[in-house]
């Protein structure tokens, strides 16, 4: 029954010589599932879910890992990377890494006089993310802003530089920070 | 099912001598390549036609869809809650057209011709060379006394999101301040595990802030709260302790609308505002065209493929499927949107005479309980070919730790990122 079928199909695919599937990408199947939260191109249209679209591979495997060991506590990720093989996270970095990032809107004022150069040693001067630090610019404020206060108050431990460097930092230097990033194109 | 017999009839006499269903044709949309169509465009159609045109373009797609706009029922009950309104849960499906070069065939899907690969609608019929159906749910009123016409318009369902959520909304507000509410919650499985215990969080939000001295009795045809239980119960519990009156293993017998009595094996219980929310099937199309077997309420299928196990050519997705046949996973809009990305997959390699990819799902759902704070459960489905259906990696399925803002904040972001996925 199935041959039969698939014959006829493929006699379909010869009478038809229009149809161009790019090469399929093994794990395309399981990014796609990632869409329902982190959009169809990789980028939220809300303030909270991060852009996972044109991160580098590195920090994007990292995250997943730190995820699944529980360093990251995230309520959804640490669940979901919990059913990921070192191969399917590495392999979702190398899908994701190949498409653009897409900066998220912002909605409010950025900051305009603030202080960022301790930030732009590892995040870049242009907030895009260096081998060091993952990319800030065009993030989500919300989502942003929640890393920070995570690092602030210590819930958050995956970067040492990251607590020394919010050491002293008010809640509200917090936002600011995390709007003048969302605002970087 | 023999009241759709009937519409099916009457829609036949209604197209009249000009042609007869399935006999020499109206072929509404002669086809020029190959065609993959989809019936319904909800959670799992709407992202198979999306993802049929992303991994083939040059596929024919056509998306049967009889409302004018998508209604999100996620999400529904918060506007039964006065979070937000209609229009924020209403989207156009013009987008799929004008981005993505969908045809959506603003129609209803009346009948399918399994041997000759058409649809019939009722102004016409539309030839496929494969069928992904996403009908979703029928509800069961039969075995209810009551509910008629005048027992529906007093007990609305609100179960598929249009004009019975406003209804519900408004009589909320126009309730006596120190009135009732009463709501039937059916046996499992249904549409959306969490959905009855979530619109329940949000109308006793309502009454504590504007209607004091008001109560609402759940009247659950389950044992306990099945989906979130632990997180709905705490919530209940530290919220709404004075508001909701939960009551287990409640049957429904029936309803007197002139009174306003919902009566179950138990107790009679009269309210200002009612929502029976009844037990559900697989949508009547599917029975129709012999896709659910005798006996069953929902349709199997092959779940690498998501084909159904009784016809060729055709995939069935969404609320629809038998989990049976699936394995454990809710009937939720994220898994249905999973499903139509892997019966898209699929879809368009058998077109192709491909072998169809190796398919992965996930779910993740959110409920709010109150304005500000939700209560999420996660997990991610793999194909185990042992039992040869999906299961839960090791560890990878939960909940949120509790409610919080965070969790509310992000389900709003949510909802906005998955029908941005499913509709352009």
């Amino acid at each position: 029954m199935r041959k039969s079928r698939l014959g006829m199909a493929l006699v379909g695919v010869l009478l038809w010589p229009a149809m161009a599937l790019a090469d399929a990408d093994p794990i395309e199947g399981l990014a796609w599932t990632c869409a329902g939260c982190h959009g169809p191109a990789g980028a939220s249209p809300g303030q909270t879910i991060p852009t996972i679209a044109g991160l580098r591979p590195r920090h994007f495997s990292e995250a997943l890992r730190r995820y699944r060991s529980g360093e990251r506590s995230f309520y959804v990720m640490r669940i979901i990377a919990k059913g990921l093989s070192d191969g399917e996270i590495d392999a979702l970095a190398k899908h994701y890494a190949a498409q653009a990032f897409v900066p998220t809107k912002t909605t409010g004022g950025g900051v305009t006089a603030m202080e960022t150069a301790a930030c732009s040693t590892c995040h870049g001067a242009d907030g895009k993310g260096t081998d060091k630090g993952p990319r800030l610019a065009g993030q989500p404020a919300e989502y942003l802003e929640t890393a920070l206060a995570d690092y602030r108050s210590g819930a958050r431990k995956t970067s040492a530089e990251m607590v020394e460097a919010l050491q002293g930092l008010s809640p509200a230097a917090l936002a600011s920070l995390s709007r003048y990033f969302a605002a970087m194109r | 099912m023999i009241s759709r017999r009937k519409v099916l009839t009457a829609a036949g006499i209604g197209i009249g001598t000009a042609y007869m269903p399935f006999v020499g044709a109206a072929e509404l949309l002669p086809k020029t390549g190959k065609r993959i169509v989809i019936v319904g465009g909800g959670w799992g159609g709407a992202t198979a036609a999306r993802y049929v045109k992303r991994a083939a373009p040059d596929i024919d797609v056509v998306l049967i869809e009889a409302e004018y706009a998508f209604r999100s029922c996620p999400t529904s009950n918060w506007v039964i809650g006065g979070i937000w309104g209609m229009a924020d849960i209403t989207t156009s499906y013009d987008r799929l057209t004008s981005r993505h070069g969908i045809h959506v065939l603003r129609d209803r899907a009346i009948g399918i011709d399994l041997d000759k690969r058409e649809v019939r609608v009722t102004s016409g019929q539309v030839h496929f060379d494969r069928l992904i159906l996403s009908p979703g749910i029928d509800l069961i009123y039969d075995g209810i006394e009551g509910m008629d016409g005048a027992g529906r318009a007093r007990f609305p369902a609100a179960w598929k999101a249009g004009p019975e959520t406003a209804a519900i909304r408004r009589a909320l507000e126009a309730m006596p301040s120190n009135g009732t509410v009463a709501m039937t919650v059916p046996l499992g499985p249904y549409r959306c595990p969490p959905g009855p215990y979530e619109r329940a969080s949000l109308i006793a939000s309502y009454l504590k802030k504007n209607k004091q001295g008001a109560r609402l009795i759940v009247l659950d045809a389950n044992q306990k709260i099945i989906s979130k239980g632990k997180l709905f119960k705490a919530a209940w519990d530290e919220l709404y302790s004075d508001i909701i009156d939960y009551r287990p293993e409640q049957e429904l017998v029936g309803v007197d609308a002139d009174t306003g009595t919902i009566r179950t094996a138990f107790d009679d219980i009269v309210a200002d505002v009612g929502n029976v929310i009844p037990p559900q099937r697989a949508n009547g199309l599917l029975f129709d065209a012999g896709l659910v077997p005798k006996g069953r309420r929902w349709a199997p299928v092959k779940p690498w493929t998501f084909e159904s196990t009784i016809a060729e050519n055709v995939h069935i997705v969404g609320d629809a499927t038998d989990q049976a046949t699936v394995g454990r996973v809710p009937k939720s809009g994220y898994v249905a949107n999973s499903m139509g990305k892997v019966a898209a997959a699929a879809a368009v390699a058998l077109l192709e005479a491909k072998e169809p990819p190796r398919p992965s799902m996930a779910n993740t759902c959110y409920s709010l309980v109150n304005d500000t704070e939700g209560i999420s459960v996660t997990a991610l489905y793999k194909f185990d070919d042992v039992s040869q259906k999906f299961v839960v990696p090791p560890g990878a399925s939960g909940l949120s730790s509790g409610r919080s803002t965070i969790v509310a904040r992000n389900a709003r972001d949510w909802a906005h990122a998955i029908w941005a996925d499913m509709l352009g």
